[in-house]
């Protein structure tokens, strides 16, 4: 008699709008019973056109844009489009402008992760962390916001160094910030790291193993939690990275399998701790001077194509300019660490639980305006 | 894992054709340099770079496409990070028959990066085992980053003209 019972399977919409999809996403799942058969990510809801609107802005008025292709990170995503530019004109960004662009890209590197670690645990069930850490995350708001005036979209990277100086006081904030932090991430790690219940939901789920990382082309927290020592920051070192010490956190099969949720979630952990280092060094070792570089107002980059990647908290960020010699870049393209992650989910998601399928979405980081762009 | 050694373009270049027979040439630009490829020699001198093991790009970083008056150009920038390598692959296609083979055989990232040039510039990717759009509707007329593009009067119900209000409007 059993075995002639069968299920039919079903087709579910999960998403546009979906707590746990971090974004306007859709997921349209084929399922058997709460087993995923099939699942087909429909992306493009947020796809504003930023690369053609590059297209005909300046470049410098493209920085604002950047602040929007992820605004969980907006400085590092200034630093990213500025870099480029910089490194197609030749500009020496002055020496203090580098100091405090990594202060405020790594702070904004562990507020974006602190987002992604509380909406991963939040879409687990646990609410306490997501509010804990947004916590400290509106701290970071502050500090960001004492030396630009804003709290989400900074624009405050400019072609060939930073728009304004730090103000008086800041750095002993940001060490008052960091000594507290440093409880604050303890204390996370009691409530969820080593939780037996959160372990049990992240470990051995949707592993992905270091050939398969590098086939799909993930980057950044995501590819080293497959156990690939690989972060451009160490590798292809921009800006004062060479100059400071840090380590590079992978992925070690601690409580799973190699590569699996827990291992990316707690990659991003460590990386924080890794951030603070790096911001304790930075204060002590920072210079007086300029923080801007002589950068002509009418900017026309020579004819030819560029590609520059910076690690962003999702991972390498790729922006391939082509420039014909206007006030305005010919093609942009912004390769996302988002972008590629997700393609990976029809693969990742064959015959896992529903409820796994929002694990690994929370664990892969991906902010929607990030993908769409 | 990662070795201080790095080859240059014209090492690479040397080595696809010592072990392919491939013409392929090192092309003229300000910055990144970048290897010229003929459209229909690129699934074998992608298949080359992924499994040589002197380079091993394991990681198609990007690929993308730019309308250049008659022509696409199209370009696939590879990273090894065993050898901690970078190389960009450029070729072209006409406009009027834009048509390439697929590489997501020889990388599974090319997928999407593939059916996003496919949405934006109408490039056809021949056997590409998904080829739809991504980022814009099914429905969808055009294809927005050709540099000839007319963005349409509506989509729908939705209309893509000034208000009124706004056309009464002068600062």
């Amino acid at each position: 008699m059993t075995s002639e019972l069968k299920t039919e399977h079903i087709t579910i919409n999960m998403g546009p709008q979906h707590p746990s999809t971090h974004g306007v996403i859709r997921f349209v799942i084929k399922t058997d019973g709460e087993i995923i058969h099939e699942c087909d990510p429909d992306v493009g809801y947020l796809h504003r056109g930023i690369e053609k609107i590059a297209e005909s802005v300046t470049w410098q008025g493209f920085v604002p844009f950047t602040d929007r292709v992820d605004y969980l990170a907006s400085m590092n995503a200034n630093w990213a489009y500025c870099m480029a530019v910089e490194e197609m004109l030749g500009t020496e960004v002055p020496e203090r402008a580098e100091y405090i662009r990594v202060i405020a890209g790594e702070l904004n590197r562990i507020s974006s992760h602190l987002v992604a670690i509380g909406a991963a645990d939040m879409d687990m069930g646990a609410i306490t962390p997501f509010v804990q850490l947004l916590r400290e995350r509106e701290y970071i708001n502050d500090l960001l916001e004492m030396i630009c005036g804003a709290r989400l979209t900074y624009n405050y990277y400019s072609i060939g160094g930073v728009n304004y100086d730090l103000p008086e006081g800041f750095s002993i904030k940001v060490m008052g910030f960091l000594d507290h932090f440093e409880v604050a991430v303890e204390q996370m790690h009691r409530l969820v790291t080593y939780n037996q219940i959160f372990i049990n939901r992240f470990a051995n789920v949707a592993a992905v193993s270091p050939e398969m990382a590098m086939d799909y082309n993930f980057v950044g927290p995501n590819l080293r939690g497959s156990g690939v020592k690989y972060d451009v920051r160490r590798n292809k070192p921009y800006s004062i990275y060479d100059k400071l010490d840090f380590e590079i956190p992978i992925g070690t099969a601690s409580v799973g399998t190699l590569g699996d949720c827990y291992d990316r979630y707690f990659v991003r952990v460590e990386e924080i701790r890794e951030s603070v280092k790096i911001l304790r060094q930075c204060l002590q070792q920072i210079p007086e001077g300029e923080i801007q570089a002589k950068v002509k107002n009418a900017i026309k980059p020579p004819v030819g194509h560029k590609y520059i990647r910076t690690e962003t908290p999702r991972g390498d960020t790729g922006y391939f300019i082509y420039s014909d010699g206007k006030t305005s870049p010919s093609r942009l393209k912004i390769r996302t660490g988002s972008f590629t992650g997700m393609s990976i989910i029809p693969e990742l998601a064959r015959n896992i639980f529903i409820a796994d399928l929002v694990a690994v979405i929370g664990s892969l980081d991906i902010v929607a305006p990030e993908l769409d762009r | 894992m990662f070795k201080e050694h790095t080859l240059n373009t014209t090492e690479i270049i040397d080595l696809i054709q010592k072990n392919t027979q491939i013409e392929v040439k090192a092309s003229e630009n300000s910055y990144d340099a970048s290897i010229i490829v003929e459209p229909k020699d690129v699934l074998p001198v992608m298949k080359f770079l992924k499994l040589s093991r002197d380079l091993s790009f394991k990681v198609l970083s990007s690929h993308t496409a730019v309308h250049d008056g008659e022509d696409f150009k199209l370009f696939w920038n590879l990273l090894s990070y065993e050898h901690n390598l970078e190389t960009t692959i450029e070729s072209s296609v006409p406009v009027v028959s834009p048509q390439i083979q697929s590489v997501c055989k020889v990388w599974k990232a090319a997928d999407w990066l593939e059916r996003e040039s496919y949405d934006l510039f109408g490039i056809q990717y021949i056997d590409h085992p998904d080829l739809r759009r991504i980022m814009l509707p099914e429905d969808w007329i055009g294809f927005p980053l050709r540099k000839d593009y007319q963005s349409p009067e509506g989509y729908q119900d939705i209309e893509n003209s000034r208000s009124e209000i706004d056309k009464r409007f002068k600062p």
